[in-house]
């Protein structure tokens, strides 16, 4: 027959053992000494370089995304050609539906009241005509096109632009991330390390708890819990870098009046705080399985 | 309380022990003797599960220790108190906090743990040791703070791998009679010995191991005898 009291002491019992366990695992940490620093800052460090580089992957991309689906490239004229001239022949192209002209005289205004402390010089501009086309699927052949015509100085279509930063964001993730495999390999050798050192120096106090009685799991937790811990603080700490890093980002983008996705930062800490949690877990079972043999 | 049934223990092609049977009954004081390596560590690991048996059934205390899964080897040496010869106590803490420790681990209301504790200590004569470290502590006061901790937990049976082989004659012989004590008091004591000049004082019946094989099985008979 169902008890309330037993329950009551069942959990009174289970909430005394999760004390011990919390007891013993700082009581790990405390054992652990330098060691713990060193664990951290090589944990912060990598969850650091993983954060910013999965962010500077995940802006670019969300920049191209954004960019690519504008469906408009900007041609500029020659300073021979004729803008009222040049207008309708652009605007008679297949698949463009809409084409305005910006005259260089225009675009000279709009820069010199956005910036300050221009030198007095002839205005560089060339005239600009900016075409809207119908898909996005039509815009290279357009481009082929509009760059063949004699009048046509060049095409600016940013989506090229973005795809070159994105190969480029690409680049220097797949390095970083291989960086960071090693630095995740490393830490991993020094978390198993460290708490092996712990499991041989508790070596008496494990054969004792073994011989009594007392279950495998409470003996393997508080290593388990220690491991998994460092790779929990090494996420919290890491967060501080990482969101300098895309405040910094974001000021680059804002000076080129670009905008990106402000959601990314939440997503890349919660999988640092996912990854850190399982490095240092696997660190931790790793030990356990190799020196813990209970 | 225990019983080895045609055991055999091999390790590698060696035999550790050979067809080894004897019964111990609940309540009964038994001495385990024998040379160094005749098998009288492998009788203690089989019976509390450190060892499985290669061949043959080892039951303790109504359990079928042989084929217990590893999941329920802590609820055999719950019922169980291991005495090892080096003490094994934790260096820097107290002689209370040395019995509490598993108590602790165990769950164990902190009311309880304290009526235990002292119980325990009361029985092997160090309440007034109680916050003395080891090393504040004879060998044989530290044995006494093994056993209270062997004992704490009430268990139906106590085992004791050579508790005497750290000591000098006069504490080996304190020691033993505690043993006897904590007998007495219904608890069935196991000892694994190589002092047979204790083990002809006391009288209790002994199983004699060499070569790994039961040689001998009884009470004691000195040879002046």
């Amino acid at each position: 027959m169902f008890s309330l009291s037993s329950f009551f002491n069942a959990f009174a019992k289970d909430l005394r053992i999760g004390q011990r366990i919390i007891i013993e695992t700082f009581g790990g940490f405390r054992r652990s000494g330098w060691m713990n620093l060193i664990i951290l800052v090589t944990m912060t460090s990598i969850l650091s370089i993983f954060g910013a580089l999965t962010l500077l992957t995940l802006d670019s991309q969300h920049l191209v995304d954004k960019w690519g689906s504008q469906v408009a490239i900007s041609v500029y004229l020659k300073d021979s050609a004729n803008l009222a001239d040049m207008e309708p022949d652009l605007r008679d192209l297949p698949h463009v539906i809409k084409a305005e002209s910006i005259p260089k005289q225009e675009s000279w205004q709009a820069y010199l009241q956005d910036q300050a402390d221009v030198p007095d010089i002839p205005n560089p501009l060339p005239d600009t005509v900016r075409l809207e086309i119908d898909s996005p699927a039509n815009v290279l052949s357009i481009i082929k096109l509009t760059k063949n015509m004699p009048d046509v100085e060049e095409v600016r279509y940013p989506y090229e632009f973005l795809q070159q930063i994105r190969q480029l964001a690409q680049g220097v993730s797949i390095f970083g991330m291989l960086f960071t495999v090693f630095l995740g390999i490393l830490t991993l050798f020094i978390i198993s390390n460290t708490l092996s050192l712990l499991i041989q120096a508790r070596r008496q106090e494990i054969e004792i708890l073994r011989m009594m009685g007392v279950s495998n799991w409470y003996i393997r937790m508080p290593f388990l819990l220690q491991g998994s811990l460092y790779g929990l603080t090494g996420a919290l700490l890491a967060y501080t870098p990482v969101a300098s890093f895309q405040f910094f980002v974001r000021s680059v983008l804002s000076f080129f009046q670009w905008d990106s996705s402000g959601q990314n930062l939440y997503f890349v800490v919660g999988l640092m705080v996912i990854i850190g949690t399982l490095v240092g877990g696997i660190g931790a079972t790793n030990s356990i399985k190799k020196y813990l043999n209970v | 309380m225990i019983e080895f049934t045609e055991v055999t223990k091999r390790y590698g092609n060696q035999d550790a022990l050979r067809d080894v049977n004897f019964t111990i009954e609940s309540g009964e004081f038994v001495f385990l003797v024998g040379p160094s390596g005749a098998g009288k560590s492998t009788i203690m690991k089989l019976i509390y599960r450190e060892e499985r048996a290669t061949e043959g059934m080892v039951t303790v205390d109504g359990i079928d220790v042989s084929t217990l899964k590893d999941s329920q080897v802590p609820l055999l040496r719950r019922r169980l108190g291991v005495v090892f010869q080096d003490f094994k106590l934790l260096p820097r803490h107290t002689a209370f906090d040395n019995v509490a420790y598993v108590l602790r681990a165990l769950g164990t209301p902190p009311n309880e743990v304290r009526r235990r504790v002292i119980g325990a200590l009361k029985v092997v004569g160090l309440i007034d040791k109680v916050d003395a470290v080891p090393e504040e502590l004879s060998g044989g006061e530290q044995q006494r703070v093994g056993i209270a901790r062997a004992i704490v937990n009430g268990p139906n049976l106590v085992i004791a791998d050579e508790p005497t082989g750290n000591l000098d004659p006069q504490s080996s012989e304190e020691i033993m009679n505690l043993l006897l004590q904590i007998n007495q008091r219904g608890t069935t004591v196991l000892i694994s010995t190589h002092n047979l000049a204790l083990v002809e004082q006391m009288q209790k019946r002994v199983i004699a191991i060499e070569s790994s094989q039961i040689v001998a099985d009884g009470v004691f008979q000195s040879s002046a005898s």
